[in-house]
């Protein structure tokens, strides 16, 4: 017979747990910060007589006299430099428009991505023409940021080898504020599955490709077959990232690894199993904080 | 109506007392394929709401919306076929008294959202009613509410909704339910911003039903008001309770 668990609503179990104990202050809309005049008002706050008040609800974080309130969960808010992952959404001249989770779509220019070949040269009005061939709509690929504009959108930049056009593997995605900023966004983990955290939330699980061999500036797509343990090992890994997003666990490679030796002992499709889920969620929280 | 909404003891149809409310139960992000989501239950009204965006507004409504760089909101309120008492509902699509609710949420909705943060883009928010006992407007405003503030939206103030309504003696009632209302008697409904502090409270929105004396007016008024304010605290209590959740997990390792 077939097992099926129905979950009401309102008794969707809650996957987080004390750990520690943290007396973080939370201030939610319409809570006054501070009276003092002598603070500037950052995100997530407003002022309304004299006296600044928080819009959202969440933690609030001071930078000398900066006052900004951090959601505890939005769309993603972009920095210079993040690692993010998109999927294209409309092709205008000279541009991409990419949705990558925030608030508007970004732009990826043709003039910053590598053409084919690698080489450096002018685009000329052909590149122009033939853009639908590197990258289509709904098409996926890695970029960095390369600028944030004034009214929030992005503009990306793909102009190294580790970032381009994503061919064969497992998109989810979760909220950008579990992603940890770490230095290296790309991880190939010992199972043989390769990692790209974006830091917009979206996360991208594939097999092991060698970019540097192909030499394509990143718009080379791979149809090879993959094998049978490869895909499980992808699998397992996404519901494990799964896992510990439901219970609210930070995600980065350190994170991932533990939840997947942890998962080790059950089958792949058991891990979709919420009182599964949780229990490796919990067991990698305890992994960390022991590490720590 | 032979029933009277007040019995000689002071009791109501439903056994509650005439400024009781009914048990409210609220959780936010029930959902998790969009950016925001709430789950109320008022009584036996159930309401499901969820938010999607802010995000690139999409070319439909870009057209609409000539005016080009206005943030554009918009509101989608559907029945359950199932909803009301006995038969399956036909659902009809774009009837007017629908229009009327989602041109009143967004009115509402746009008073208290910091709209300049939100220019050029789209806000979508959908409100599925699965079950309905009267006071409905309520149960959708408080459940959109803890919706928007689940996706990290920013506004100003919690917006609260209550009814109330008024027994032939002159007595009012708070947070009415569906017997309530069809038993006669003219029903308010009331969204404000409560503040707690030294601010008055500000009215968003209000619709009343039927007439009666002027001079009731401020006491049916206070009543609707008064439950906007306990069902403040109740909306605080679940969102501070939920917030704890994720801190007391997700930040402490940031």
């Amino acid at each position: 017979m077939a097992n099926i668990k129905i979950n009401l609503l309102m008794n969707k179990a809650k996957y987080t747990s004390d750990l520690g104990e943290n007396n973080c202050r939370i201030y939610t809309t319409g809570e006054v910060i501070t009276e003092q005049k002598d603070f500037m008002r950052g995100h997530g706050t407003y002022v309304e007589d004299g006296l600044i008040k928080s819009s959202v609800v969440g933690v609030v974080r001071q930078i000398n006299k900066l006052i900004s309130v951090v959601p505890l969960k939005s769309k993603y808010v972009g920095e210079i430099g993040d690692v993010v992952i998109g999927r294209v959404t409309e092709i205008q001249k000279k541009r991409w428009k990419i949705d990558t989770n925030s608030r508007l779509d970004s732009v990826l220019l043709i003039s910053s991505i590598n053409l084919p070949g690698g080489e450096l040269r002018r685009r000329n009005a052909e590149d122009e023409q033939s853009m639908r061939k590197l990258l289509q709509e709904e098409d996926l690929l890695s970029a960095e940021v390369q600028n944030v504009y004034v009214d929030g959108s992005l503009s990306l930049h793909t102009r190294s080898l580790k970032y381009g056009k994503l061919s064969q593997g497992i998109l989810i995605s979760v909220s950008p504020s579990l992603i940890k900023r770490r230095k290296n966004h790309f991880h190939n983990l010992p199972c043989g599955v390769s990692v790209i955290i974006g830091n917009n939330g979206y996360i991208w699980i594939s097999p092991i490709v060698n970019v540097e061999i192909e030499g394509q500036g990143g718009f080379a797509q791979s149809l090879d077959a993959i094998s049978k343990s490869d895909r499980e090992a992808i699998v397992r890994i996404k519901n494990c990232v799964q896992a510990l997003a439901s219970c609210y666990v930070m995600i980065y490679d350190t994170s991932i690894t533990f939840a997947y030796e942890e998962s080790l002992k059950y089958e792949a499709k058991e891990l979709l199993n919420h009182d599964t889920m949780y229990e490796i969620g919990f067991n990698t929280k305890l992994k960390l904080m022991q590490q720590e | 109506m032979a029933q009277e909404l007040l019995s000689l003891q002071g009791l109501r149809i439903d056994g509650r007392r005439q400024n009781e409310l009914r048990q409210i139960q609220c959780r936010l992000g029930v959902l998790e394929r969009c950016d925001g989501s709430a789950y109320m239950l008022h009584g036996n009204t159930k309401v499901i709401a969820s938010i999607s965006g802010p995000k690139h507004p999409t070319k439909n409504s870009a057209n609409k919306n000539r005016g080009g760089d206005e943030f554009i909101f918009n509101v989608r309120v559907k029945f359950a076929t199932f909803s009301k008492n006995g038969e399956r509902q036909k659902v009809v699509k774009n009837s007017k008294k629908l229009g009327e609710i989602e041109i009143n949420l967004k009115n509402i909705f746009k008073s208290v959202i910091l709209v300049e943060k939100y220019e050029k883009s789209q806000l979508d928010l959908n409100i599925e009613i699965l079950q309905t006992d009267g006071s409905e407007i309520c149960t959708v405003v408080n459940a959109a509410t803890l919706a928007l503030i689940d996706a990290g939206i920013c506004m100003k103030e919690y917006i609260c909704a209550c009814t109330a309504s008024l027994t032939n003696d002159g007595v009012a009632l708070l947070d009415v339910s569906h017997l309530e209302e069809i038993c006669g008697g003219p029903t308010l409904t009331i969204a404000a911003l409560p503040r707690t502090g030294d601010h008055e409270q500000s009215v968003a929105y209000v619709e009343l039903s039927q007439k009666f004396y002027l001079k009731d007016l401020n006491k049916i008024f206070d009543c609707a008001l008064m439950g906007c304010e306990k069902i403040r605290g109740i909306l605080d209590e679940a969102i501070r309770s939920n917030a704890f959740e994720l801190v007391n997990s997700e930040l402490t390792n940031n």
